[in-house]
């Protein structure tokens, strides 16, 4: 149920009640898989994220830039020692868990490994989507979309 | 924390600092300041209220910038 329409709403019904920001928005989120790092590894950041938030709405979406089987989903929360996963994967989920949950106890050797998988673009492309995607999460969250 | 920058900068001559940084992905960012813009300059909640909140924020955060 959400707090602003008083009956289930989604997201794009909360975010229509002001249809400017809707639309900034809506070109923010399709502009972030135009970027150096693969549409799968930023699916699989996007949707640890919303483990770790519990993020219920973001969690049952999937974007559709990307292609993920059931099992790498499923496997998400084991990611660090799980074979299904590539090292460019694990550099980017470590720093999108250290994002959410301690974002000063992000390493330099973290960053660096990001750097290293996807060059300076992509770490400053995956960070964008990072503090995108935990503001729209949250959103969801507080604004009790469905 | 790092002391040091993580990204260098993508403006030659310049230092690395945030704006420089996001200069990598010169589209992502104007898009981004589209979007922060619409957020910070338009709407019913006032200025003062929104920079209020993008203080505290940014307070709780440990963000010096």
């Amino acid at each position: 149920m959400s707090w602003l329409l008083d009956r289930p709403a989604d997201r794009a019904e909360i975010l229509g009640l002001r249809p400017e920001l809707a639309a900034a928005h809506a070109r923010l989120v399709d502009a972030l898989w135009d970027g150096p790092v693969p549409a799968e590894t930023l699916e699989l950041c996007r949707l640890r994220m919303a483990q770790l938030l519990a993020a219920g709405v973001a969690l049952v979406e999937r974007s559709p830039q990307a292609t993920l089987s059931p099992d790498r989903v499923a496997a998400l929360p084991r990611w660090a020692n799980d074979g299904a996963f590539t090292d460019d994967e694990k550099a980017c989920l470590a720093f999108t868990e250290l994002f959410v949950v301690a974002h000063h106890d992000i390493t330099d050797e973290q960053a660096a490994a990001v750097r290293h998988a996807h060059g300076e673009a992509g770490l400053v492309a995956l960070t964008t989507a990072l503090s995108v995607w935990e503001n729209q999460h949250r959103f969801d969250i507080a604004l009790g979309g469905s | 924390m790092s002391t040091t920058p993580r990204v260098g900068s993508a403006v030659a001559g310049k230092p690395s600092h945030i704006g420089t940084a996001r200069a990598h992905t010169p589209e992502l960012t104007a898009i981004f300041d589209e979007m922060y813009a619409t957020l910070l300059g338009q709407g019913i909640v006032g200025m003062e209220i929104k920079e209020a909140m993008r203080l505290r924020n940014a307070r709780m955060n440990s963000c010096s910038l």
